[in-house]
């Protein structure tokens, strides 16, 4: 007798028509990307940056850990010895476009250097500019603190 | 005769460019409606709200390459877009949309023309548009747009069944085929209290008839691609949207004068009762498609052959039974 009702008075479709009219008037939960950021959740992966000390000396020893542990070998580093005999970093590459943003960079660093961020604006119109070096890396790390400074956090 | 020419050709100028205008921005709002309805803003982007979206699309369409696959059915390929359009223009003819009033001492009719055989002239044609999809799935040599065109011709032509049937309760009551009769005799009683049955039958078959969801078969995107436009590019494809559109004013326009009383209501103008009406039932429409999932094809067969047209059919023989006796 139920189902005789239900089929002839559209009960089933009526609630559905309450249920999208309900969303009609909800509050919308689009963000208009290009122009205001989605929100980032507090352990988000981004684009990574590199410590410096207070002289604003990279924190990086050369390790190579990084480059060994990256999945997809986008991190490619060149040591050089300088005059006194230590470790010179003569080129650090990262290669965004290859990167999965695994984080295990970070976790390999045995110096507290390296770290991923929270940026992820990475693109670009030429290939070129996904290959980044020691001083953008570094860079990213004044852009951090200062967005963690906005934040009041610390890095 | 010289002057009522120009002034039919006027109000037919008028006519189609708000109906076009009409549909431009139903695109719209669908998008926006919908969008509301999950949860999202839907076009925002272009103008302000994204009111200048459907101009933007329009632009889109006319500027893109118009290309006509090989081994197509030239002339035929070519005919069925304006096949789908002119029919769903040339019905607008017959809708009353006014009450006839007097400017400066002459009287206008708001309307192009008063058929004593109105609601006969819309349903001929409505039937000309099935002609359109079936043309441009066997013109379109794809056996997708064959299988749409297929399915929206069957759909078509039951549900077209239906609908007719469902028309003549109002016809029977209001003891006329002209549209503007019809609704000259809703100005005490509007016709969707006498004919409810009927006004149902007629919502859903003119949701089937227009190929929109949850009947649209023919365009089942996640099954057959596009259905029978497939195909088509640019301005063509166009049209049939624009056709499409123009079928869903056409079956509101004429679900308002049949059944919801036409121009007829208090306190505000007729034409505003009138456009108010028909825009009531265009969201009843996106609302429709916001809410229900597709139907298979034989439970969309089965609805029209098995349940509606029955219904119309008993509801057509009470109606006949109580006018005698009224009468």
């Amino acid at each position: 007798m139920k189902n005789v009702f239900d089929t002839f008075f559209f009960t089933e479709i009526l609630q559905g028509l309450g249920v999208t009219m309900k969303h009609f008037f909800k509050k919308k939960v689009t963000y208009k990307y290009p122009y205001e950021d989605t929100p980032v959740f507090p352990r988000f992966r981004g684009i990574q940056y590199i410590k410096t000390d207070e002289e604003g000396v990279t924190k990086c020893v050369g390790c190579y850990l990084c480059q060994v542990v990256c999945p997809s070998e986008c991190i490619h580093i060149v040591t050089d010895c300088g005059h006194k005999g230590q470790r010179l970093i003569r080129k650090y590459e990262l290669d965004l476009s290859r990167c999965i943003y695994c984080g295990y960079c970070e976790e390999a660093c045995p110096v507290d250097a390296i770290h991923m961020g929270r940026d992820y604006h990475t693109v670009d119109n030429t290939r070129d500019n996904y290959v980044v070096n020691m001083k953008t890396l570094t860079q990213n790390y004044k852009k951090e603190q200062k967005m963690a400074e906005a934040k009041g956090e610390q890095l | 005769m010289l002057l009522a020419i120009v002034f039919t050709i006027i109000k037919i100028l008028i006519v189609i460019t708000c109906t076009l205008l009409g549909v431009a921005y139903m695109t719209w709002a669908e998008r926006k409606v919908i969008g509301a309805m999950q949860v999202r803003l839907g076009p925002t982007h272009v103008g302000w709200k994204g009111l200048l979206q459907p101009i933007a699309d329009g632009l889109k369409l006319v500027v893109k390459e118009d290309l006509t696959p090989d081994m197509v059915d030239k002339p035929v390929f070519i005919i069925a877009p304006l096949l789908g359009m002119v029919p769903a223009l040339a019905s607008f003819a017959v809708i009353p949309f006014a009450e006839t009033f007097t400017v400066f001492g002459m009287e206008i009719q708001p309307y192009i023309t008063d058929l004593n055989i109105g609601l006969l002239y819309v349903l001929a044609l409505s039937s000309v548009g099935t002609y359109a999809l079936i043309m441009s799935g066997w013109a379109s040599n794809s056996k997708y747009a064959l299988l749409g065109s297929l399915r929206s011709s069957a759909q078509v032509v039951s549900y077209e069944t239906a609908m007719g049937l469902s028309l003549v309760g109002p016809a029977l009551l209001a003891g006329s085929l002209s549209l503007r009769d019809i609704t000259l005799a809703q100005q005490g009683l509007w016709f969707v209290i006498p004919q409810f049955v009927a006004f149902i039958v007629y919502m859903i078959s003119a949701v089937a008839e227009t190929n929109r969801a949850p009947f649209d078969l023919p365009e089942a995107e996640t099954e057959i691609v596009a259905g029978f436009h497939v195909e088509y590019s640019s301005m063509k494809f166009a049209l049939f949207f624009l056709a499409e559109y123009a079928n869903m004013y056409l079956v509101s326009a004429l679900a308002v004068v049949m059944f919801l009383g036409g121009w007829n209501g208090p306190i505000l103008p007729p034409l505003v009762w009138f456009i108010g009406k028909v825009l009531v039932l265009m969201f009843f429409y996106l609302w429709l498609r916001a809410t229900l999932p597709r139907l298979r094809f034989d439970q969309l067969m089965g609805l029209g052959w098995k349940i509606l047209i029955p219904i119309a059919l008993a509801n057509i023989l009470v109606t006949s039974i109580v006018v005698y006796i009224v009468r």
